[in-house]
């Protein structure tokens, strides 16, 4: 059942990729300007432009263009950045551990913190923890990523100093040896530990901006997971028998109460990343979110289409494992 | 700042004004940012004067993480730093880090020059013959020799590669045989006829800078034979920083070149950073905290009125030769008198109070640092009556519609169209704007389409390569820059207009210049205007105060001279 269900989802894959690349490829070439043009510059020549369009193939008539792309997507060639002049792969392969680095740890922190913060919640429900709680996830549903970015900056780096304004690693800082590409886990693998002390310095603010809107969406859930599972009859036979609250909480309601919070959390991945398009650009974090606005902002086809097939990839299959883990939390769930 | 300060912006952002217009900017102010982040950032006290100085206050609080750099902050990077082929700001601005040029200009001169590679130049009597004498043994930041044949070479590549600044050289140069290398320090141009612009063109920062032939013969391809992809991104040059970083998004560094030929004696940097930041707000931050010493022209105008009261950072505004203005669509607008119309119908003082908040000095098409400037332009002045009347007369009728494209993300564009909106509007007619990114704007204007798929407005501006006036028109307001990579976007074509260009482009003699220029200023103007002037631009740079040796130069906008500049005290 889980191999069909496994199969059964990449062909579902495929098939959003592929609509999805008929919609970006259609959307990019709507929008008005010339892309060759804005690659020769202003006053260049009719040659100058022809001779890009001719290398970009970009006179072939639409439908051509479109199936050289396909063509192309399927050998994992993205094409050339029409900004980088560099192929579009080489340019995901340098952006895209950034925007993971930001993602996971942003992910990470929003259950770590998230699912506690919600079953205390709860468990506390309209006392102190709980309007603590509530405060938190309404905030940060309520707030925008970019304001919220913009004023964390602010107050940790402009006011308070604590935290460094973005960036990856300062100016005259070397990377650690590449292993994963993600410095933090290279930095520990490699035993560099000032690297990894200037790393997480600045993740910190970027992370935590990130992490907050899921954080809350992830506490809401859960709160309201387990007031629901607390009411049920079983919980409170398991009360009647004498078992520890903890036990009670944490042995018979948190599990019942974590399926819906499992299935958002696919979605928030989704979330994060989107929510790293905003939180790169204010941070000056050079991952794929800031790639792709550069790249929409320059009319810079092939590495728009490549970012948000990348996404779409990720964002699918990241739900396919949700629901793939929805089969051994919940034994009567069947995807036949 | 400290938290009274805070106390203090809050309370100054309560302070409201009332009037029609200032009603509307508050509006779009707050409409741009979130309210209470335009609060903290807007509504700075600004009760010092401005500095315009170039002298600075040493404030020993800012914190400089590393004295010998320069961090110089940019809001995007450049895709091609290519001098011979690349039009852009930022690229001419990386290319005066790094390259030389034969001469430039002195200082914040517009018509003196001084030594790069060249230590003295003569012209012949008849200005038809050019004659530099270079300094020996210069190096190539990749150890070649830079004598008179490299420059040669390189500007045979300038020539031969087309690309956008080309006319910089061929306008007195067409064939490489025009320049005659005499010995290893001297090179002769030949330039058959009088061209008394021939040294601010050469001193332009768009084109001329002298590249490593060596570097273009060892990276070039049978598809590329000039090296244009490798120098896209790489850079060997013969100035006083060598480029050792360029990764597009992030950042650029350069160290210094120990071998320069001017030498290290004097205070300078070892290293100058050009730091991508994309967000305005944070740009600021950093300038605030001193963790970057400079921007130019990248940040709002509001945070500009902000920081000049601020003792931990200088402002610094200069003239500049540019032009801002709306291009009107001829063929769309159908006649002389709705461009006339629509002349009036610009809100020209509210303009430069709202949008540019003082930086901005109300001119014609030139700027009155060009050569050629009529200080007697005839300017329009707001009416809104004439103005309805000549555009109905023209041919339109209450509640049409037109049609205005910008760029979205500049702050003063945005508030420049929704004034010039609301004065269209109360004529009776609609104004539609179409708020897009700068690289749309740049590709419409620049395009193919027919001036019908073009919008009947455009947001736009321009300054001469060098100091020139029919540098500055031809390619704007000329029926040769009618499409095909030219800038007459409004396809205006008027026939004496175009016989004054032709005759300005070969022109001899001063006088007889100034004479075409008052006429063709006229035209542009009062007779049959192709474009709404806003004005030219008073620009301004954002240094630590601790930032000593810095000059704007009219011609050189954005552009720092980094070997001239150091930080007090290091």
């Amino acid at each position: 059942m889980l191999v069909r269900l496994i199969v059964r989802r990449l062909l579902f894959l495929v098939l959003v990729l592929f609509g999805l690349s008929i919609v970006t490829f259609s959307l990019s070439h709507i929008v008005p300007g010339d892309p060759a043009r804005l690659m020769a510059g202003p006053r260049a020549s009719k040659s100058a432009v022809d001779k890009i369009r001719e290398k970009y193939g970009l006179n072939d008539p639409l439908p051509v263009q479109y199936v050289d792309y396909v063509k192309g997507v399927v050998r994992l060639d993205f094409g050339d950045s029409f900004t980088s002049r560099r192929p579009v792969k080489q340019d995901l392969q340098r952006y895209l551990p950034a925007t993971a680095e930001l993602a996971l740890y942003a992910f990470l922190f929003s259950t770590v913190v998230g699912v506690p913060l919600g079953i205390l919640s709860a468990v506390r429900r309209n006392r102190w923890p709980d309007h603590v709680a509530r405060f938190i996830s309404i905030s940060g549903l309520a707030l925008p990523v970019f304001w919220l970015a913009i004023m964390a900056q602010f107050v940790f780096f402009g006011k308070l100093g604590w935290l460094p304004d973005g960036e990856r690693l300062p100016i005259g800082v070397d990377p650690p040896r590449t292993i994963t590409s993600l410095y933090t886990i290279d930095a520990l693998l490699t035993g560099n530990w000032e690297v990894l002390r200037i790393a997480v310095s600045h993740l910190a603010m970027p992370v935590l901006v990130l992490a907050y809107g899921s954080l809350a969406v992830i506490t809401r859930m859960v709160r309201g997971g387990m007031l629901e599972v607390l009411n049920q009859d079983y919980i409170r036979t398991a009360r009647a028998k004498g078992i520890i609250q903890r036990r009670v909480i944490l042995g018979h309601a948190l599990k019942n109460a974590l399926l819906p919070t499992v299935t958002s959390l696919g979605l928030q991945i989704g979330l994060l990343l989107s929510g790293a398009f905003l939180v790169e650009i204010v941070f000056s974090w050079p991952g794929i979110g800031r790639y792709a606005v550069e790249a929409i902002q320059r009319l810079d086809y092939n590495a728009t289409m490549a970012t948000t097939l990348i996404i779409a990839l990720v964002f699918v299959l990241m739900n396919l494992f949700v629901d793939i883990l929805y089969l051994f939390l919940d034994p009567r769930i069947s995807y036949a | 700042m400290d938290d009274r300060q805070i106390g203090r912006l809050f309370a100054a952002a309560s302070v409201g004004r009332i009037s029609r217009r200032q009603l509307l900017e508050t509006g779009l102010r707050l409409g741009i940012a979130t309210p209470v982040l335009t609060a903290l950032y807007a509504a700075v006290p600004a009760a010092a004067t401005a500095s315009v100085a170039s002298t600075p206050r040493r404030v020993p609080t800012r914190q400089a993480a590393d004295s010998g750099t320069l961090t110089i902050l940019i809001s995007v990077g450049t895709e091609d730093i290519d001098p011979h082929y690349s039009y852009t700001t930022l690229s001419s601005t990386v290319a005066l880090t790094t390259y030389e040029m034969l001469i430039e200009y002195a200082g914040d001169s517009t018509d003196q020059f001084q030594p790069m590679l060249a230590e003295s130049w003569e012209a012949s009597a008849d200005q038809a013959t050019y004659t530099f004498t270079l300094y020996p043994e210069v190096t190539f930041h990749d150890g070649t020799v830079c004598d008179a044949q490299a420059v040669k070479d390189a500007y045979t590549r300038f020539l031969l590669l087309e690309g956008g600044p080309v006319n910089v050289i061929s306008r007195f140069v067409s064939d490489p045989e025009q320049m005659e290398v005499v010995d290893p320090t001297t090179l002769r141009f030949n330039l058959g006829k009088a061209q008394p612009l021939f040294l601010p063109a050469m001193a332009s920062q768009y084109g001329p800078s002298v590249i490593s032939p060596t570097a273009i013969e060892e990276n070039k391809t049978d598809e590329d034979p000039y090296a244009h992809e490798w120098f896209t991104a790489n850079a060997v040059g013969s100035g006083p920083y060598r480029l050792v970083e360029n990764s597009l998004n992030e950042r650029l560094v350069f160290e210094r070149f120990e071998e320069f030929h001017r030498g290290w004696e004097g205070n300078h940097f070892e290293q100058i950073v050009f730091r991508v930041v994309p967000e305005n707000a944070t740009r600021r931050q950093l300038l605030e905290q001193g963790e970057a010493d400079a921007a130019a022209y990248n940040l709002t105008v509001d945070d500009i009125l902000a920081m000049k009261s601020n003792p931990v950072v200088q402002v610094v505004k200069y003239p500049s030769t540019a032009v801002t203005w709306a291009i009107m669509n001829a063929p769309r607008l159908k006649t002389l008198e709705v461009r006339q119309g629509f002349s009036y119908a610009f809100p020209y003082q509210e303009v430069i109070d709202g949008a540019y908040k003082g930086y901005l000095k109300r001119n014609g098409p030139i700027a009155d640092s060009v050569r050629g400037y009529d200080p007697e332009v005839f300017l329009y002045q707001t009416d809104l009556v004439k103005a309805k009347e000549l555009i109905i007369a023209g041919g339109f009728a209450e509640g049409d519609s037109f049609d205005f494209m910008f760029d979205a993300n500049d702050e003063r564009d945005s508030t420049v169209a929704q004034l010039f909106q609301a004065n269209v509007q109360e004529m009776g007619f609609t104004l539609e704007l179409v708020g897009v990114d700068y690289a749309t704007v740049e590709s419409t204007i620049f395009g193919d389409a027919p001036p019908e798929e073009r919008p009947m407005f455009i947001s736009w501006g321009w300054w001469p390569d060098y100091n020139d006036p029919w540098n500055q028109l031809a390619p704007n307001f000329t029926e040769a820059s009618i499409g095909g990579g030219g800038g007459n976007s409004g396809a205006f074509v008027n026939p004496r207009f175009e016989e004054i260009m032709a005759a300005a482009e070969v022109y001899t003699d001063e006088a007889g210049l100034l004479t075409l220029m008052k006429e063709a200023q006229n035209i542009l103007t009062e007779q049959d205007p192709p474009a709404i002037y806003y004005g030219q631009s008073v620009r301004y740079t954002v240094l630590g105060a601790d930032i000593e040796g810095y000059y704007g130069n009219p011609l050189y906008l954005d552009a720092f001279p980094v070997y001239a500049m150091s930080r007090a005290g290091a």
